[in-house]
């Protein structure tokens, strides 16, 4: 099971969420996805597995605008019991917003690997998640 | 006969007798007839030349008046008259001193046989003595004024005298019994008292007399110099008196002191570097030359005195100049060929322009004074000069600062006056007399002469405002408004100065008055301006806010959708399966109305926008307005069974624009109902209130409650939502903050997680 990349989708659009797994299943990569529609059911959801960790996801394509808990918030309460995560979680920011506020704050938070603009695009998803599994092997 | 003869030569003898006594002698009969005078007498009463004997006595005296008759009466009846002196007015006008012994002679029957008179002239004696008494008092006088008193020390009895000055000079008693012991203690001890025993010593001794100046303390201990004087006098070879006279001459002295002070401060003067002081004498050459005036016209005093006149170092037409005014001032007739204005009394102090040696040339400020002898002739003059090139520098400098000043003043449009408070005087400068329309040549210028011209309005604050800052002593401004004559006002900025004296006593207020009637206007256009710039701003500012907010909604609302489309269309090119692609197909469409409904939004927000939301202006009653937002929520309301409560007792009515009330009515009842908790009865309250004079709309709820911690930020964006609700779109709240910004007011809101949410509208 090592070599399945544990994939998560945080985004109140469900037409997104769809496009995601599509687009993800599409490239037939060992992967396991899973979704949430805002930041605080993965909160929850990690909360609930602390002890066991290894349901963790590898990889988080984190929306920034949702109901009740956006991207930011959540990163705010993942970073509080990132010390107790013992699994290296690579975090993307994913959003349509252009906005350079928005943009500037994602990149101040070094848990976030990267701000990525929608539409991902298969390419680019096969690319990031090819590295991944790489970075995985070695 | 014989004794006939006899009597007759008797009387003949007499007769012969009477006329060659050497003094004056007459003898009268009983009718006061002449029967003899001697020559004396015809001498003495200048009756030479004259028949006396048979005639009259006051036939020939007929000034003899009626007194003197009667005392003749008297002796003819036995009385003798004797007169050592009286003054005889004789009928020419002279007086004479006479004396006289008048008596009767008896006949040889012993009857009265007339007068017998013997007088004497003492005009010559009488006069004498007269002067001796005039001198005497001339003397005694002198001696008071000049304090000389005599003293004497007779050298046989040693007995000594003073007069009463030389009490006086003592200041002792008149009961002082002087000895020479006595008398020496009054020396002041040293060399005074040591001369004056050598002196007494040597005029008993040697017959010396003595002449010296010694220093006495007196009784009440005042030091008195004065000036002895004494000799000694001999009888028969042996000195028995020494006597003399003994002067204060304290106050010469002190005036000697003062003259030789004041002639050392002359000298000084004199010797002055710079001051030039240069004399000279009745022709007209230099003759004295000090050092001043080496120092400020180049050349030696060798070189002047005695060789030259001031002409080397004078400009002729100054001189010519100089005479002209002297004979002008001293002269009324300019054709008096004898006139010399040199021997008046000329004390003139006017610039001159002195001549170096080395041919520059320098103003100086000289005052010519001439000497003159007690005829009144030349004897030169005195000239004092001071070099003045640094005080016309700087006086130069005064007049062209304040020829700037005037120009300052008249570019400024500023004028300034001071204000002698002591005297009430009032100096205005002439930019002043400009801006206040006023001619110079008017009246004497007074503090109320300004007060005059200030606007009846302005009056009683500027008064209370120079009497504050005269108290308070602060530089203070003003502006207030003058009228001119002509009727014109005027803005005048005023700012005025106190000046005290070393008292800390206010003596002179300073100040200066600028007119701002443009600038004033200007500043007022300015203001103007800057409001409606303000204004502007503001609703750039706004404009910009809601551009800024467009983009952000652009940006997130319409990029995302896109983005859907694009993946949605991606997973279409590649997905062969037909069911899936029916599922994305679907997916579209939930894309497309979604976009849709957002887009249809966003125009609706435009219109808000960008129309003119004050136009459709209605009357709003509030009670109608929940009445029909009511009927439309009824559902809602029915399944929810929300109790809507309100109170429009502040305000029941409201200028707006209807169609927004309703939708701001409609979004927020619906939002407490849609937002609900399912753990309380749902209540919502509306309130109307004036707070700070602007109605407040207050909707209150005890739903969900927002964190707004965290959601605070986005509360009034468009598409956010904070609940998991079906019905949640994120519109509502975008479109009301839409409509009451464009209508000029603004919404707030006050929530508690689980308690409730209140939101605030404040129509502006």
């Amino acid at each position: 099971m090592n070599d399945v990349l544990k994939t998560c989708i945080v985004d109140d659009d469900s037409i997104y969420r769809y496009t995601m797994v599509k687009t993800l299943e599409s490239t037939q990569l060992p992967m396991e996805i899973m979704t949430f529609s805002d930041g605080e059911e993965a909160i929850d959801f990690m909360l609930d597995n602390l002890d066991e960790d290894s349901v963790f996801p590898d990889v988080i394509f984190l929306d920034i605008d949702m109901p009740v808990m956006d991207g930011f918030q959540f990163m705010e309460e993942y970073i509080k019991i990132k010390p107790r995560v013992g699994k290296k979680i690579t975090i993307y920011m994913v959003s349509s917003s252009l906005d350079p506020v928005d943009i500037t704050r994602a990149n101040n938070i070094s848990a976030i690997s990267d701000y990525i603009v929608k539409p991902i695009g298969l390419g680019k998803l096969k690319e990031i998640m090819t590295e991944l599994l790489k970075e995985r092997k070695d | 006969m014989g004794q006939y003869n006899n009597t007759e030569l008797l009387e003949k003898h007499h007769q012969i007798f009477i006329e060659q006594t050497p003094t004056a002698i007459a003898m009268l009969d009983v009718n006061m007839v002449y029967l003899a005078a001697s020559q004396r007498w015809v001498k003495d009463f200048k009756l030479e030349g004259e028949k006396i004997v048979g005639r009259s006595h006051y036939d020939i005296f007929p000034e003899i008046g009626e007194d003197w008759k009667i005392k003749n009466q008297e002796c003819l009846n036995g009385a003798i008259d004797i007169c050592d002196e009286a003054p005889f007015y004789r009928k020419d006008g002279t007086m004479q001193w006479i004396y006289w012994d008048v008596r009767p002679w008896y006949n040889m029957d012993g009857e009265i046989g007339g007068l017998l008179m013997h007088t004497g002239d003492i005009t010559e004696q009488k006069e004498k003595e007269l002067e001796k008494k005039r001198f005497e008092t001339i003397l005694n006088d002198t001696s008071k004024i000049a304090r000389i008193g005599t003293w004497e020390l007779n050298l046989s009895t040693n007995k000594i005298i003073w007069s009463k000055m030389i009490y006086d000079i003592h200041e002792v008693s008149q009961d002082f019994e002087p000895t020479i012991e006595s008398s020496l203690e009054f020396f002041k001890e040293g060399e005074s008292r040591d001369a004056a025993t050598v002196a007494i010593q040597n005029a008993i001794s040697q017959g010396s007399s003595i002449n010296l100046d010694l220093e006495l303390i007196n009784a009440k201990g005042k030091s008195v110099w004065a000036k002895f004087i004494g000799k000694v006098e001999y009888v028969k070879g042996t000195p028995t008196r020494f006597y003399g006279i003994m002067q204060d001459i304290s106050s010469i002295r002190s005036t000697e002191q003062r003259l030789n002070k004041a002639h050392s401060e002359l000298e000084a003067i004199f010797n002055s570097k710079s001051i030039a002081v240069i004399t000279t004498d009745k022709d007209g050459i230099i003759n004295r030359y000090n050092s001043g005036a080496e120092q400020l016209l180049g050349y030696s005093a060798a070189e002047m005195i005695g060789k030259q006149k001031p002409e080397i170092y004078m400009l002729e037409e100054e001189l010519m100049q100089f005479r002209k005014d002297m004979i002008a001032e001293f002269n009324d007739d300019v054709t008096d060929k004898d006139f010399n204005y040199r021997n008046e009394n000329i004390n003139d102090t006017r610039q001159w322009t002195f001549k170096r040696k080395n041919g520059t040339t320098f103003p100086v400020l000289s005052t010519i004074t001439a000497v003159n002898n007690e005829q009144s002739q030349n004897e030169g003059f005195i000239a004092v000069a001071t070099d003045i090139s640094k005080i016309k520098d700087v006086k130069d400098k005064l007049r062209r600062k304040n020829e700037l000043l005037n120009h300052a003043e008249k570019i400024t449009m500023m004028g300034n006056w001071q204000w002698n408070m002591v005297l009430d005087t009032v100096v205005w400068s002439s930019n002043l007399y400009e801006i206040f329309g006023f001619d110079e040549e008017n009246v004497e210028l007074k503090y109320d002469t300004y007060l005059d011209f200030v606007h009846p309005d302005d009056k009683d604050f500027v008064v209370e405002h120079i009497k504050n800052f005269i108290a308070s002593n602060k530089k203070k401004g003003l502006v207030h408004r003058i009228v001119l004559e002509d009727g014109t006002v005027k803005t005048i900025k005023l700012i005025g100065e106190v000046i005290t004296n070393a008292k800390g006593e206010i003596t002179e207020v300073i100040g200066a008055c600028q007119d701002i009637t443009e600038s004033k206007k200007a500043e007022d256009k300015l203001i103007e301006a800057k409001e409606e710039l303000e204004i502007f701003t503001k609703k750039l500012s706004s404009r910009n806010q809601q551009l800024a907010d467009f983009t952000h909604i652009t940006s997130h609302n319409l990029r995302a959708p896109v983005a859907n489309l694009n993946s949605l269309l991606e997973i279409y090119g590649y997905s062969e399966d037909e069911e899936e692609r029916a599922d994305i197909f679907d997916k579209f469409s939930n894309v497309i109305h979604h976009l849709t409904s957002t887009l249809n939004t966003l125009i609706e927000a435009l219109k808000t926008k960008v129309g003119n939301a004050n136009e459709n202006l209605d009357d709003c009653d509030l009670n109608v307005l929940l009445e029909n937002t009511t009927q439309i929520l009824s559902g809602e309301i029915l399944k929810s069974n929300i109790v809507i409560t309100s109170d429009f007792s502040q305000v029941s009515n409201l200028t707006y624009n209807k169609i927004y009330l309703e939708s701001i009515f409609l979004n927020l009842v619906g939002n407490a109902i849609k937002y609900r908790s399912e753990n309380r009865s749902p209540e919502i309250n509306i309130t109307s209130e004036i707070i700070d004079g602007k109605i407040n709309l207050k909707f209150q709820d005890n739903g969900l409650g927002i964190d707004l911690k965290k959601h605070g930020h986005k509360l009034f964006g468009l598409n956010k939502i904070f609940h998991r609700h079906p019905e949640a779109k994120g519109v509502g709240l975008f479109l009301t903050k839409t409509q009451i910004e464009a209508m000029g007011g603004s919404i707030s809101a006050v929530s508690e997680v689980n308690v409730g949410t209140t939101f605030i509208i404040n129509f502006n």
